[in-house]
C-alpha cells in the first residue's frame, strides 16, 4: 500500500540511492517487505470459512468457493555429466529469451566463514587474461549479470543474459571460476568493505540478536552458530589463503550447474563442454569432509536462559526465541511446517493476529524454521517497545504453550493446508523459482521426486501430528535473546520469567 | 509458446498489429465490443484478447496455462495529479480505503481471503494511476473477481474507518518518507520543478492536507473516479477467455457507468533558464547531487532515444559519465541513473544523481557533465555505446515480462495510458530503432543549458 513512481523498479532504485549514499557501500537491492494488512482491528472470517460474525455481530457471506485445485506439473529436470564430473541440470522455459546459469560449488561459510566469501568475491576482480574492467565491460555490454556469493552450505556463481549472449556469459563465468587472478589490491579493497559491513552488523540489533541466538542454540564452534568476526580476523586473511581455498573447493566434481530459461539440453551441451570441459576435477580424498559431520551430539538446555544484550540507547527491544529443531530432509518437516505456519508463518497466523493485531505489541512478528543439512533452528523473531518487553515475552510463551498442548481447531488447520497447497503454483512460476527449488532439493538431500509429491505430502499430514511436531520441535525451554536497554528490561524479565537465568552482554556481545 | 531460438539482434522482425475488431454479436449480454491485439518482438509473443462491457470497463486477457496461477490487475485512471489543491495525498489515502471493507467483505477481509488462498496482493498510487493487483492460484478466480467487484460497487465509507486509514497513512508517511534520507528532498524538488501542474505536489501529500480531508471527499472521489469506464482490468495466466468474459460480465456488468473522465491537461516542458536548488537534509550523512533536464512526455516519439542517451551517459561503471567521474577522476563515489523518476506519463525528466567524493563541490561535477554533454551534441555516441544501452534496456524490458504479474502490469498501463496493451513490446521495438543520429539530435534538443539541479547537503555542512 504505497505510493510509487510509475515504473515499479524505480522505488528500489530510489531506495538504493538513499541506501547507497547513506552507507557508502555501493548499490544494494531494496527488499520489499511482506504484504501486511493496514493497521486497525476488527474480526473477520478466515479464508474459506463459511460464515463468521463481525465486530458488530454482523454475519458476512463466504466468498465464492475455489474450484478444484489444478495439478502443478513440476517440470522434468534433465541432466547430463561432463567427463570431469560436473553435473548439469537444464530447466526449460521459452516464454522470454533469457537464460540464467547458476554454478553451485559445495563450499560455504560452514567450511570457512572468511575464505568462502572472499574467494567468491575475488572471482570478479580479474582473471589471468581479463582485468576487472574488461570483465565488467563485456557483461555490461550485453546487459547481462555476472556475480558470485557464498552462503552457509554452498557458493554460487550466477550469470544471466539474453539467450543469444549465453555463450559469452558462460565463457566469462568459466574464466572467473577457473582462472581467477586474486590481485592483492582487490583483496585489500574487499577487506575494507568487509570491515565496514561488520560495523554495520554491530550497529544492527537484528544482526546482534541473530548471531547470539545461533551461538546459544548450537554447540561451540558449530558452523550454524559462529560468533561475528573481528577486524583482526579479517585483516589476517592473505591472498595465499584465498587461493588455497579456491583450489581446494572450486573443482568440476564438487558442484553442479543449473541452466534455466530459453535453453535446451541439446544447445546447452556444447556450450558447457566448451566453457567447463577442461575444468580440473578434485581427487575425492583431497576434498575436506563436511564440517557439520564433526558434530554428532546436540544438547538441549535443561533450564531457561535469557541472553540480554545491553544497548542503552535502544528505544525498542529486539527479541528472538528459538531452539534446535530438525534437518530440512527430516520426515517430520511437513508437520512442523504446518505447525509453524499456524503459529507464526504469516499475517494470518496466531502471532500476527494476536500479538500484533489484538495486543498491539509490535509491527513485525513471525516465526520460521531454518533450512539445515543438520538440525536447523526454529525461531520466533520480533521487536517491541522497551516497556512492553515483559508483555511480549509473556505472550510468546503463552502461544508456545498453546501450540504444544492443544490440537489446532480443524478450520485453522485446513486453512493453513489450503494456503500451503495454494501457494505452490506461485512458487514455481518462473525458471528462477524452479532453480531455487532444485537447489534446495540437492543441497539438503531431499528425494528426487520431492517437489512432484510436495503438495501430496502436505495434504497427507493429519491434524493430530501438529501437536506432536510442536512438542518435539517448538520447545517449552527455548533460548531467549533480547537486545535493548538492559536496565529497563531486566526487571521485566525477572517478573515474567522468574525461573530464567539471565546472561548479560555488552554491545559487542562480550559477556559481562 | 513456440518460438524460434535463433534470431539476430539487429535484424529482428517486429510484428506489431493494432487492435483488430472481431465484429459484433458478442455472446455475453453487456459486452459492447471485443477484439484482439498481438505483438512479437525478439520472438516474445503477446496475444491479448479484450472486451469492453456496456458500462465501459475494459478487460484484457492473456492466456498462459503453463502454471495454474494468475495475476489480476485493476488500474483506475486517477492519481495524485488529479487531486484538488488543499487535498493532496488524497488518491493514495483513497487507495487505503479500498481495503476497509465493502458490502459483503469485512474490513481486512480482502487481505485475509487472498493470503489464505496462498496468494499475494497489494496496491500502489502514482501521480498518474492507482493500481490494485493480486496473484492467486487459478482456482480462486471467482473469489478475486468477487472481491474486486464488491469494493467497486459498494465500498464502505464511514467516518470511523476513514479516520483509521488516515492514521495508517500518516504512519506510513512517517516510516517511509519522514525517516529516510534524501527521499523527501528529492520528491519535493521534483514537485517544485513541476509547480503549477498536476505533478507539482507529493503523492503522499502533506500532513495538513491529509488532516483536512473529509468523509464527503471520499465519497465524491469514489463516485467520480472509481467507475467502470475509468478502469482497465488485465488478467494474465491460467484463465479461459470465454469463461472469464462471462464471469466478469456477471459480477461487473450491472455496475452503472460513471461520468466521463475529464481529459488531463498537457504539461508544459518549456525551460527558459536553469532551475537550481540547494537544500539541507538532517538525515543525510553525505551530499547527493542531482542533475537533469525536463524532456518530453512518455508518449513522445523521442522518448526512447532520450532514455538510451541517459543510459549511455550514466548506466554502469563503463558508461561515459560514470567512468569519467568515478574511475578516471575519482570525483564521485557512486553515480545513479534516475530514469523515470520525478515525473510521470506526461512529465518527462531525464536525470542522474551522484554521491560526490569527500570535498568535491557540485560546480566541478557540473562542469564535467556540461563538457561531456557538449561532446555528445557535436559528435554523438558510438554505435557500440548505442548497442550497449539498447541491450541493457532490452534485458530490463524482457525481464519484466517473465511473470504473470509483470505482464499484467505492462498490459494494464499500456492500455490505460497509450491504448496499446502490447506496449511492453512496442517499447522494445522502439528502442531497437533508435540510431546514433537520433541520439545527437535529442541531446541537442533537450539537454540544454536550462537544466534542473539539486544539491542535498547534510545539515550543518556546506558543500
Amino acid at each position: 500500500m504505497t505510493t510509487r513512481s510509475l515504473s515499479r523498479r524505480l522505488p528500489a532504485r530510489l531506495a538504493s540511492v538513499a541506501v547507497a549514499a547513506a552507507l557508502a557501500l555501493g548499490p544494494s537491492a531494496c527488499k520489499t517487505g511482506p504484504t501486511e494488512p493496514p493497521g486497525g482491528t476488527g474480526g473477520t472470517a478466515g479464508a474459506g470459512s463459511p460464515k463468521s460474525a463481525g465486530p458488530a455481530g454482523r454475519v458476512w457471506p463466504a466468498p465464492p468457493p475455489p474450484s478444484a485445485p489444478k495439478a502443478v506439473s513440476f517440470p522434468e529436470v534433465p541432466s547430463f555429466r561432463l567427463a570431469n564430473g560436473l553435473v548439469v541440470y537444464v530447466i526449460e522455459n521459452h516464454e522470454v529469451p533469457l537464460v540464467s546459469a547458476e554454478l553451485v560449488v559445495r563450499c560455504g561459510t560452514m567450511d570457512d566463514p572468511f575464505l568462502a566469501p572472499f574467494a567468491a568475491d575475488m572471482l570478479g576482480e580479474g582473471t589471468v587474461s581479463r582485468t576487472k574492467a574488461r570483465l565488467d565491460e563485456a557483461i555490461e555490454f550485453v546487459g547481462g549479470t555476472l556475480r558470485a556469493s557464498a552462503g552457509t552450505h554452498v557458493s554460487t556463481v550466477y550469470a544471466r543474459s539474453l539467450e543469444e549472449d549465453l555463450k559469452l556469459a558462460m565463457l566469462l563465468m568459466a574464466d572467473e571460476v577457473q582462472n581467477p587472478l586474486f590481485p592483492p589490491a582487490a583483496l585489500d579493497k574487499l577487506k575494507r568493505s568487509a570491515k565496514s559491513t561488520l560495523r554495520l552488523s554491530l550497529s544492527s540489533a537484528d544482526a546482534l540478536a541473530d548471531s547470539l541466538l545461533g551461538q546459544a542454540v548450537y554447540p561451540e564452534g558449530h558452523p550454524y552458530g559462529r560468533p561475528l568476526p573481528t577486524d583482526a580476523q579479517i585483516d589476517a586473511i592473505t591472498v595465499e589463503d584465498v587461493r588455497r581455498f579456491h583450489a581446494t573447493f572450486y573443482r568440476a566434481n564438487n558442484g553442479f550447474l543449473v541452466l534455466s530459461g530459453d535453453i535446451t539440453p541439446e544447445r546447452a551441451k556444447p556450450l558447457v563442454e566448451r566453457a567447463f570441459g577442461s575444468w580440473a576435477a578434485a581427487k575425492l580424498e583431497t576434498l575436506p569432509p563436511n564440517p557439520l559431520n564433526a558434530f554428532t551430539r546436540y544438547e538441549l538446555p535443561s533450564t531457561l536462559q535469557v541472553h540480554l544484550v545491553d544497548r542503552p540507547d535502544s528505544a525498542q527491544a529486539t527479541i528472538r526465541v528459538g531452539n534446535l529443531a530438525l534437518a530440512r530432509n527430516h520426515e517430520d518437516w511437513a508437520a512442523l511446517q504446518i505447525a509453524n505456519e499456524i503459529l507464526g508463518g504469516g499475517p494470518n497466523a496466531r502471532l500476527f493476529q494476536d500479538i500484533r493485531e489484538e495486543r498491539g505489541l509490535t509491527y513485525r512478528i513471525g516465526s520460521h524454521v531454518e533450512h539445515g543439512q543438520v538440525p536447523g533452528a526454529f525461531v520466533i523473531a520480533t521487536q517491541t517497545r522497551t516497556r512492553t518487553t515483559g508483555a511480549m515475552l509473556a505472550g510468546l510463551f503463552e502461544h508456545i504453550e498453546r501450540i504444544r498442548s492443544e490440537d489446532p481447531p480443524l478450520r485453522e488447520f485446513e486453512a493453513v493446508v489450503r494456503k500451503l497447497v495454494g501457494a505452490f503454483p506461485l512458487e514455481v512460476e518462473t525458471p528462477s523459482q524452479i532453480v531455487d527449488k532444485v537447489r534446495e532439493r540437492i543441497i539438503f538431500g531431499l528425494p528426487d521426486d520431492y517437489w512432484k509429491s510436495y503438495r501430496g505430502v502436505i495434504t497427507q499430514v493429519e491434524l493430530s501430528e501438529i501437536r506432536s511436531a510442536a512438542q518435539r520441535y517448538i520447545h517449552a525451554l527455548p533460548v531467549v535473546v533480547v537486545v535493548g536497554n538492559a536496565a529497563e528490561i531486566r526487571p521485566q524479565l525477572q517478573q515474567v520469567l522468574p525461573t530464567a537465568t539471565i546472561v548479560e552482554y555488552d554491545e559487542r556481545l562480550r559477556r559481562k | 509458446m513456440p518460438r524460434s531460438t535463433v534470431w539476430r539482434r539487429l535484424a529482428v522482425g517486429a510484428a506489431l498489429c493494432g487492435t483488430l475488431l472481431l465484429g459484433a454479436a458478442p455472446a455475453v449480454a453487456s459486452v459492447a465490443e471485443e477484439g484482439e491485439s498481438s505483438g512479437a518482438v525478439l520472438g516474445i509473443e503477446m496475444k491479448i484478447r479484450h472486451f469492453t462491457l456496456g458500462n465501459g470497463l475494459r478487460v484484457y486477457v492473456l492466456e498462459d496455462h503453463s502454471t495454474p496461477a494468475l495475476s489480476l490487475h485493476i488500474a483506475y485512471h486517477v492519481g495524485s495529479r488529479d487531486e484538488q489543491s488543499g487535498r493532496t495525498g488524497f488518491a493514495h489515502l483513497f487507495e487505503h480505503m479500498m481495503f476497509k471493507g465493502s458490502e459483503n467483505v469485512p474490513e481486512k477481509g480482502h487481505f485475509q481471503y487472498i493470503l489464505g488462498a496462498g496468494g499475494s496482493l497489494n496496491a500502489f498510487t502514482t501521480a498518474d494511476i492507482t493500481e490494485y493487483h493480486q496473484s492467486v492460484p487459478s482456482h480462486y478466480l471467482d473469489m478475486v473477481l468477487w472481491l474486486e467487484a464488491d469494493r467497486l460497487s459498494s465500498l464502505t465509507v464511514t467516518d470511523e474507518n476513514f479516520e483509521n486509514q488516515r492514521a495508517a497513512v500518516e504512519e506510513e508517511k512517517a516510516m517511509r518518507y519522514d525517516n529516510r534520507p534524501y527521499l523527501l528532498a528529492l520528491q519535493q524538488f521534483f514537485a517544485d520543478v513541476w509547480a503549477g501542474t498536476g505533478y507539482g505536489h507529493l503523492t503522499i501529500g502533506t500532513d495538513q492536507d491529509l488532516a483536512a480531508a473529509t468523509t464527503a471527499d471520499v465519497q465524491r472521489f469514489f463516485d467520480t473516479y472509481y467507475v467502470p469506464n475509468n478502469a482497465v482490468m488485465a488478467v494474465v495466466g491460467d484463465v479461459d477467455y470465454e469463461q472469464l468474459k462471462r464471469k466478469v460480465d456477471e459480477r461487473f456488468g450491472e455496475l452503472p457507468r460513471g461520468p466521463a473522465r475529464q481529459p488531463r491537461s498537457a504539461v508544459d516542458h518549456t525551460m527558459t533558464a536553469p532551475f537550481e536548488r540547494s537544500v539541507h537534509d538532517p538525515l543525510a550523512r553525505q551530499p547527493l547531487y542531482l542533475l537533469g533536464w525536463k524532456t518530453i512526455p512518455k508518449s513522445h516519439p523521442d522518448y526512447h532515444a532520450v532514455r538510451i542517451l541517459m543510459s549511455a551517459l550514466l548506466r554502469g561503471d563503463s558508461s561515459r559519465l560514470t567512468r569519467l567521474l568515478k574511475d578516471e577522476r575519482g570525483m564521485v563515489v557512486a553515480s545513479i541513473p534516475t530514469d523515470g523518476m520525478g515525473g510521470g506519463v506526461d512529465a518527462g525528466i531525464a536525470a542522474g544523481a551522484f554521491v560526490p567524493s569527500p570535498g568535491v563541490p557540485f560546480d566541478r561535477i557540473k562542469a564535467v557533465v556540461r563538457a561531456e554533454v557538449d561532446k555528445v551534441k557535436s559528435r554523438g555516441i558510438t554505435s557500440k555505446e548505442l548497442q550497449k544501452a539498447v541491450n541493457q534496456l532490452t534485458v530490463d524490458a524482457v525481464s519484466a515480462l517473465e511473470t504473470n504479474d509483470g505482464r499484467a502490469l505492462g498490459i494494464a498501463q499500456g492500455a490505460l495510458f497509450y491504448d496499446d496493451p502490447v506496449h511492453p513490446l512496442t517499447e522494445l521495438d522502439r528502442y531497437r530503432r533508435v540510431t546514433p543520429r537520433d541520439i545527437k539530435r535529442v541531446a541537442r534538443t533537450y539537454l540544454t543549458d536550462a537544466w534542473v539541479t539539486l544539491e542535498i547537503l547534510p545539515k550543518g555542512r556546506e558543500g
